[in-house]
C-alpha cells in the first residue's frame, strides 16, 4: 500500500523541553493508525505539526508525494487534512451549525443561507446518530455534545486524512461506539485515519498500525494484529504494569453524606449516603444527570428540594466557598472551561484552594517557599511532566494538564471529594498512579463520589456505584451487583426490579 | 520571533525608557538631563501613577472602569469642602480613601447584581457622578485650601525630592505587595482568569470582585488627596479628564493583559515613568499637544499588538506563509 503521509525527522523544541525529537515514520493510505505514549510524549505536538498549528524546528512532511516544509492551517486543510484537536476550539457564542461551518458559511454574496446550514448539519449529525439543535448556542452544551460539534466539522469538509487526538475522551459508551462506525465507513470511503488514545482497547477495536512514542522520540510501529496490550504498555511506558485495581485495605465507617430527594439542576429525588472511606461511583449515560447532581451537592447550583447531610447534621449549602469550608471538593469535568487557570503556573494553579488552610503565613501573605514544596509533592505524586512547577499550565500536554486540575483539589485535602472524570486524558501508567492515590486517600479516612464513562474505572474503583438516567436514579449497586451489563441496562432506563437492586441508602 | 516576544517581555520596557531618557537627553541635553527636570517628570507622574494602581488591579480582574477621573473629581471636591470647613487633614485623607472605597464597591455591587461587565456599569457610573460634581459646585472652582494641605504633596524631603514622588512609590509598593504577596491577589488574579474555575476552586467570587474593587479604588481616594494638594484648587472640570483612558495606556504598555488574569505593577510603573517620559521630552523638544494625541494613539495599538503577540505566541509562527513544494 501507498504512504498517504511520510514525516521525516521533525523536531520541535520549547524552552526546557524537547517535544518532538527527530522523528520519523509513515501512514499508509487507507489505513486506521494509532499513535500511543505517555502524556507529554509528544503526540499532539506532532499531530500540530502536521496540520501546521505549529512550525517545527526541522524535519520534512511529504502528503501524498509532495514535500511541505512550511505547513499552515490554511494549507493542510486545502490539501485535505482535517482534525479534531484534543481541546475543543468552538466559538461558544455561536450555534452549533455555525460552528460546523465556521469559516465555511454557505450562502450568496454576504447573505449567510442559515437554512441550509442548519438542514445540513442535521443530515450530518444523523450519519453519527445523534440529535442536537443545530441552531443551539455551544455555550449551553454538554463537553460531549461540543466534542460532537468538533467531529463534525470535519466531516462536512471534502478530507483525504483525518486526524482524532483523543476523541473519545468525553464520550459516553454509546457515542463512542457511534464515533467506532464513522470511522469504519470513512475508512470505506477510503479516508485515512491517525487516532490518538490513552483507551488501547479501543486502537484494537479500531486500528491497523499502531505507532508509539515517549520522550518526544518515535519508538516503534506495529500491526495491531500481531501485537498485544502487554507489548505496547512496555514499549509506552518502558516497563510491565499491572492491570487490577488496588484493593481497598481499611473497613467503611459510618456515614458522612447523606442525600434525601435531591432535586434541581435536572435531576428529581437522588437518594444515597456515602461512607467514611467509601468510593461511591456514578454511572449513566450522557446526560443523566451526575455532574448536576454532584453540581447540587458541591453548591454550584442551588437545590430545588430535598436535604442534604454532613454527618447526620442538615446543612444548607449556599454556595462553593461554604462547600469547601465544609469540606467538600469537586474535580470538574471540563478542564479547561472549569478546572484550570492556563495562564497561571503550576504551582499557583496548585495553591489556589487551599491558601487560608495551610499556605499563610502572618495572616494575610502567602508562604512561597510552603507553595513551592507542595507544588513539587504533587507534581511527583502524580508525575506531572514539566521542566518546573513555574511552567504555565497552557505549557503542559494536555494529560498533565488533567493532573493539574486533580492536585489542586486534591491539595484542599477536603474529607468528602468529588471526582468528575478525574483520569480523562491521563495515561495508562499514570492512571495507575491516580487510582492508588485515590485508594490511600480513603484508606486515611476521606470519601470519594466518583464519575467515570469508563466502565472498568467505576467497577474497579467503587464500594457501590448508583446508576442515572434521565436525572432519575435507577438503583444502588452493591460490590458482588457489579456488572457491566446489568449497569448498561439500568443506565438505558430500565428498571430492574426483579434482581432485587436497591435503590435507596 | 518566540525570541524577541520573550526578550521584549523580560527587557523590552526598560530599555525603551533608558533610550527615550537617552534619545532626549541628547537632543536637548541643558534642558532634558537635569534633576529638576527628572523630578518634575516624577511629579507629574505621581498621579497618573497613583490611579494606575487601581487600575491595574481592575485590569487584572479583567474590568475596565472609565469611572475613575469622575470619582476622583467628586472626592476631590467633597475634601476641598471639608478642608474648607475647616476639618482636620487626617479625617479628610481618611475620608477620602474610605469614600472613593464605596463608590468603587458600589460599581463592582451593581456589575454583579446586574450580572454584567465593567466596562458598561463604569461608563453609567462615570455620567452620574460627573453630573454630581457639577450638581454640587457647578461651573465653580473651589480654592483658598488651608496651607499646610500642601505638606502631603509639596515637602521637600532630603531638600529637593517632593513628598508626593513618596506617595506614588508607597502606592505601587502597596499594590505590589497586594497583587503579588497575598492570599487577596491570588483571588484578583484567578477571576481574570478563569471566573468558573475560581468559583469552581471555592473562591466566593462576587465577594471577591467587589473587595478588589473597593482596594483598587481606595487609590483613587490617594490620588484624589495628591491631586488636589498639588494644584490645591478642586472643580468638576476634573471629570472629565482622559486619566482612565491615560492609565490603560500606561498599563497595557507594561504589559497588563486587557483581557484579564495578567500583569503585575511593575510592569505598570515602567508603562507610567515611559509614557510620562516620553510626553515630557516631547514637549521639551517642542512637539506639539496634537502631535502627541496622535503619538499616543500610536502607542497605544502598538502596546495592545504587542499584547496580542504574546498571547498567541505559539500559534503565531502557523501565520507565517512560507511554502515550499517540491515535486516528487
Ligand atoms: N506551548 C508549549 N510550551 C512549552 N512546552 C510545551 C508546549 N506545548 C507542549 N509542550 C510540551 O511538549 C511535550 C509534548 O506535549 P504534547 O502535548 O505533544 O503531549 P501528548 O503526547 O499529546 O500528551 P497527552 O497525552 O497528555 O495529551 C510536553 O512535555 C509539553 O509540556
Ligand atoms: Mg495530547
Amino acid at each position: 500500500m501507498q504512504n498517504i503521509l511520510e514525516i521525516e525527522n521533525i523536531t520541535k523544541v520549547y524552552p526546557g523541553v524537547l517535544a518532538l525529537d527527530n522523528v520519523s515514520f509513515s501512514i499508509k493510505k487507507g489505513e486506521v493508525h494509532g499513535i500511543i505514549g505517555e502524556n507529554g510524549a509528544g503526540k499532539s505536538t506532532l499531530i500540530k505539526t502536521i496540520t501546521g498549528a505549529i512550525s517545527p524546528e526541522g524535519g520534512i512532511i511529504r502528503f501524498e508525494g509532495k514535500e511541505y516544509t512550511h505547513l499552515t492551517p490554511q494549507l493542510s486543510k486545502e490539501i485535505g487534512i482535517g482534525v479534531i484537536y484534543q481541546e475543543f476550539n468552538l466559538v461558544p457564542a455561536l450555534s452549533v451549525a455555525e460552528n460546523v461551518f465556521l469559516g465555511n458559511y454557505s450562502g450568496k454574496g454576504f447573505t449567510v443561507d442559515f437554512k441550509e446550514m442548519n438542514e445540513k448539519t442535521s443530515k450530518a449529525m444523523e450519519r453519527i446518530g445523534v440529535r442536537i439543535d443545530p441552531q443551539k448556542l455551544v455555550w449551553g452544551l454538554t463537553v460531549g455534545h461540543q466534542q460532537i460539534v468538533e467531529i463534525m466539522r470535519s466531516l462536512v469538509k471534502e478530507v483525504k486524512l483525518i486526524i482524532m487526538d483523543e476523541p473519545t475522551a468525553p464520550l459516553t459508551k454509546s457515542e463512542t461506539e457511534q464515533l467506532f462506525k464513522i470511522i469504519n465507513s470513512l475508512k470505506e470511503q477510503g479516508i485515512t485515519i491517525i487516532y490518538i488514545s490513552h483507551r488501547l482497547e479501543e486502537l484494537f477495536e479500531l486500528t491497523d498500525r499502531v505507532t508509539v512514542m515517549r520522550d518526544g522520540q518515535y519508538i516503534t510501529t506495529l500491526n495491531t494484529s500481531e501485537t498485544t496490550m502487554k507489548e505496547l504498555i512496555k514499549y509506552m511506558v518502558g516497563r510491565e504494569l499491572s492491570d487490577s485495581y488496588p484493593q481497598r485495605q481499611t473497613p467503611i465507617g459510618e456515614e458522612v453524606l447523606r442525600v434525601e430527594n435531591l432535586s434541581g439542576n435536572g435531576v428529581s429525588n437522588i437518594n444515597f449516603t456515602l461512607h467514611k472511606g467509601e468510593i461511591l461511583g456514578f454511572s449513566g449515560l450522557l446526560g443523566c444527570g451526575r455532574t448536576e447532581t454532584m453540581q447540587l451537592i458541591y453548591g454550584v447550583v442551588k437545590k430545588t428540594s430535598g436535604k442534604i447531610f454532613l454527618n447526620q447534621q442538615e446543612i444548607e449549602m449556599k454556595n462553593t466557598t461554604d462547600a469547601l469550608s465544609k469540606g467538600i471538593g469537586l474535580i470538574p469535568e471540563d478542564r479547561k472551561r472549569n478546572g484550570a487557570f492556563l495562564n497561571m503556573t503550576i504551582k499557583w494553579n496548585n495553591s489556589i484552594g487551599c491558601l487560608r488552610k495551610k499556605l499563610m503565613k502572618y495572616g494575610i501573605v502567602v508562604d512561597e517557599q510552603k507553595e513551592i514544596d507542595l507544588s513539587n509533592e504533587y507534581v511527583e505524586k502524580l508525575k506531572v511532566k514539566t521542566p518546573s512547577v513555574n511552567q504555565l499550565v497552557t505549557n503542559l500536554s494536555g494529560g498533565n494538564q488533567q493532573k493539574v486540575v486533580v492536585a489542586k483539589v486534591m491539595a484542599t485535602d477536603a474529607e468528602i471529594m468529588i471526582f468528575d472524570e478525574p483520569t480523562r486524558g491521563i495515561d495508562v501508567g499514570a492512571k495507575q498512579e491516580m487510582y492508588q492515590l485515590i485508594r490511600k486517600m480513603v484508606s486515611e479516612g476521606k470519601s470519594v463520589l466518583l464519575i467515570s464513562s469508563e466502565m472498568g474505572e467505576v467497577i474497579g474503583l467503587s464500594d457501590r456505584i448508583v446508576v442515572l438516567h434521565e436525572g432519575r436514579q435507577m438503583g444502588i449497586l452493591e460490590s458482588d451487583e457489579f456488572d457491566q451489563e446489568l449497569i448498561l441496562t439500568l443506565a438505558s432506563g430500565i428498571e430492574v426490579e426483579e434482581r432485587g437492586v436497591r435503590n435507596h441508602g | 520571533m518566540d525570541r524577541f516576544i520573550n526578550l521584549w517581555k523580560k527587557y523590552g520596557m526598560i530599555t525603551l525608557l533608558l533610550v527615550l531618557v537617552g534619545a532626549f537627553s541628547l537632543a536637548s541635553p541643558k534642558t532634558f538631563f537635569t534633576s529638576k527636570t527628572m523630578y518634575n517628570i516624577l511629579r507629574q507622574a505621581s498621579v497618573i501613577g497613583v490611579l494606575s494602581c487601581c487600575v491595574t488591579m481592575q485590569l487584572i480582574t479583567g474590568g475596565i472602569d472609565l469611572s475613575i477621573a469622575s470619582r476622583l473629581a467628586f472626592t476631590q471636591i467633597i475634601c476641598a469642602q471639608m478642608l474648607l470647613a475647616g476639618i482636620p487633614i487626617p479625617v479628610v485623607v481618611v475620608f477620602a480613601i474610605a469614600f472613593a472605597a464605596v463608590t468603587g464597591a458600589l460599581n463592582a455591587v451593581i456589575a454583579e447584581l446586574l450580572q454584567t461587565n465593567m466596562f458598561v456599569v463604569s461608563m453609567a457610573s462615570m455620567y452620574i457622578w460627573t453630573g454630581i460634581c457639577y450638581l454640587t459646585i457647578g461651573a465653580r472652582t473651589l480654592y483658598g485650601l488651608p496651607d499646610s494641605y500642601k505638606v502631603i504633596s509639596q515637602t521637600l524631603v532630603f531638600g529637593k525630592v517632593p513628598s508626593i514622588i513618596f506617595v506614588f512609590v508607597a502606592s505601587a509598593l502597596l499594590a505590589h505587595f497586594i497583587l503579588s504577596k497575598t492570599r487577596f491577589g491570588r483571588y484578583i488574579y484567578a477571576l481574570g482568569s478563569n471566573r468558573e474555575a475560581a468559583r469552581l476552586a471555592g473562591i466566593n467570587v462576587v465577594k471577591s470582585n467587589i473587595t478588589t474593587h473597593a482596594v483598587a479604588s481606595s487609590f483613587v481616594g490617594i490620588a484624589a488627596v495628591i491631586l488636589l494638594s498639588r494644584t490645591m484648587t478642586a472643580g468638576a472640570g476634573t471629570a472629565s479628564a482622559t486619566y482612565a483612558f491615560d492609565c490603560i495606556t500606561a498599563c497595557v504598555l507594561g504589559g497588563v493583559a486587557l483581557g484579564g488574569g495578567r500583569g503585575s505593577m511593575g510592569q505598570t510603573v515602567l508603562g507610567v515613568l515611559v509614557i510620562n517620559v516620553m510626553f515630557n521630552g516631547l514637549t521639551i523638544i517642542g512637539v506639539s499637544d496634537y502631535w502627541q494625541m496622535v503619538i499616543k494613539g500610536i502607542i497605544l495599538f502598538i502596546a495592545i499588538g504587542l499584547e496580542l503577540l504574546q498571547r498567541y505566541s505559539n500559534l503565531k509562527a502557523s501565520k507565517k506563509i512560507n511554502v515550499e513544494k517540491v515535486a516528487t
